[in-house]
């Protein structure tokens, strides 16, 4: 019911690219091409192969608009086309998506929350952190820390357990800290 | 359950997305939409074109759910009960009028409700002569309902060899309506209410000339910046 009484607000870019106007299209790619690179980078992790899934996801985007049905805003169903590809990509390299790390974090307590405490944190640094993550770490601490999924959208993306997501999360977090740890110390 | 890490990429998310992508990407996307562009290029008329079908589409829309408010309203019973059976009358009457507009090879709907004779039906169903001067009355309208979108129909036909693609989209829309005009016209024996049920059958029929209008005063449109068009070619010539 809600559905049917919200408002649709239209997106005027948009809604001016389904007219046919080409600049339009320009417009709707410099406006979202950046964020959409780096939220592809930070799961691939591989520039050539996040440029390709650029590239995917504004020709199927721009493909699709007339089946865009402002379900959510238009950034957020690039952004879903965006990591769907991403993953696609990680797949495609023959990567397993869920890393059972057999040292380290499996092996601390997921009670430890204070851990974090006196981290001085630095945009630099996490990036670089993130970086040297495993493959599957990094994919669901990203799609939480980042994009702002929540755990039942993460599993769904993934195809993976709710439980699995939590404890994936939890270690991929805790590794992060260690990285960031060991970095400030260096 | 934000911690502190959790806060801090949250406060600082825009300066985590410094990276560039490679400035050829957006030439290679815009290349790729070129089989695209053609379509796209005629933004003169395929904006009023656009907003004449989604009018068209809207009339659609309006008479489902007439016909739906109607269709439900006919459960309710009622004591004025009328038994006639139309499709035997209509084979009962053989009018010249209404062979005509079975006959025609232009309408395109096969099954619109041919007038009926009152002495047929006076002969077939005596216990229906009450309430004959409306059913007549009723008669007479659907008849020049008919006749009217028949006519259209004939005018529209014209535009077939210019816009197949447009009259193939015309006359799908049509098309709606009319089958739902035939699935009335089947309850219309099974039914009680039989006033109802007509009188949706005549709401059917004016939406179908609304819908014709409007389709032909789009093409008279197209038409018209055609030739105006052409004149201004000619002219600087």
């Amino acid at each position: 019911m809600l559905d049917l009484t919200a408002p649709i607000i239209r997106d005027e870019l948009v809604e001016r690219c389904r007219l046919g106007d080409r600049r339009s299209y320009g417009e709707l790619y410099e406006k979202y091409a950046r964020a959409m690179y780096n939220t592809s980078l930070r799961i691939v992790n591989h520039t050539a192969d996040a440029e390709d899934v650029l590239q995917e996801s504004f020709c199927d985007a721009f493909a699709a608009l007339d089946s865009f049905a402002y379900k959510s805003t238009f950034g957020a169903w690039l952004k879903r086309i965006v990591i769907n590809k991403s993953i696609n990509a990680l797949r495609k390299r023959k990567i397993n998506i869920i890393d059972i790390e057999k040292t380290g974090a499996l092996h601390m307590s997921e009670e430890e929350p204070d851990d974090e405490a006196g981290i001085q944190f630095k945009v630099e640094e996490i990036k670089k952190a993130v970086r040297q993550l495993p493959n599957g770490y990094r994919t669901v601490l990203s799609l939480h820390l980042f994009e702002g999924y929540d755990q039942e959208e993460i599993a769904e993306i993934l195809q993976i357990t709710h439980a699995t997501v939590r404890t994936q999360y939890m270690r991929a977090k805790q590794k992060l800290l260690i990285l960031l740890k060991q970095g400030g110390l260096s | 359950m934000s911690s502190p890490l959790e806060k801090f990429i949250q406060e600082n998310r825009e300066r985590f997305d410094t990276e560039l992508p490679n400035p050829g990407i957006w030439e290679k996307v815009a290349s790729r939409m070129d089989p695209a562009g053609p379509k796209k290029t005629a933004p003169l008329r395929s904006l009023p074109f656009k907003r004449w079908l989604s009018a068209a589409a809207v009339l659609v829309a309006l008479g489902m759910t007439l016909l739906l408010y109607y269709s439900r309203k006919l459960h309710k019973p009622q004591v004025e009960v009328v038994v006639t059976k139309p499709a035997r009358t209509a084979l009962s009457s053989p009018q010249p009028t209404s062979n005509k507009v079975v006959d025609n090879p232009v309408n395109h709907q096969p099954a619109i409700v041919t007038p009926t004779n009152p002495d047929a039906l006076a002969q077939t169903s005596p216990e229906a002569q009450n309430a004959e001067p409306a059913e007549m009355r009723e008669n007479k309208e659907m008849y020049y309902y008919t006749k009217l979108i028949e006519l259209k129909h004939e005018e529209l036909k014209t535009l077939e060899k210019d816009e197949p693609l447009l009259y193939k989209q015309f006359a799908g829309d049509v098309q709606k309506l009319d089958s739902v005009y035939h699935a009335l016209q089947q309850q219309l024996p099974q039914n009680s209410n039989r006033e109802q049920v007509i009188e949706a059958l005549i709401t059917n029929l004016q939406l179908q000339i609304g819908l014709l209008n409007k389709q032909l005063n789009i093409i008279r449109q197209i038409k018209h910046s055609k030739k105006s068009a052409y004149e201004k070619a000619y002219q600087s010539v």
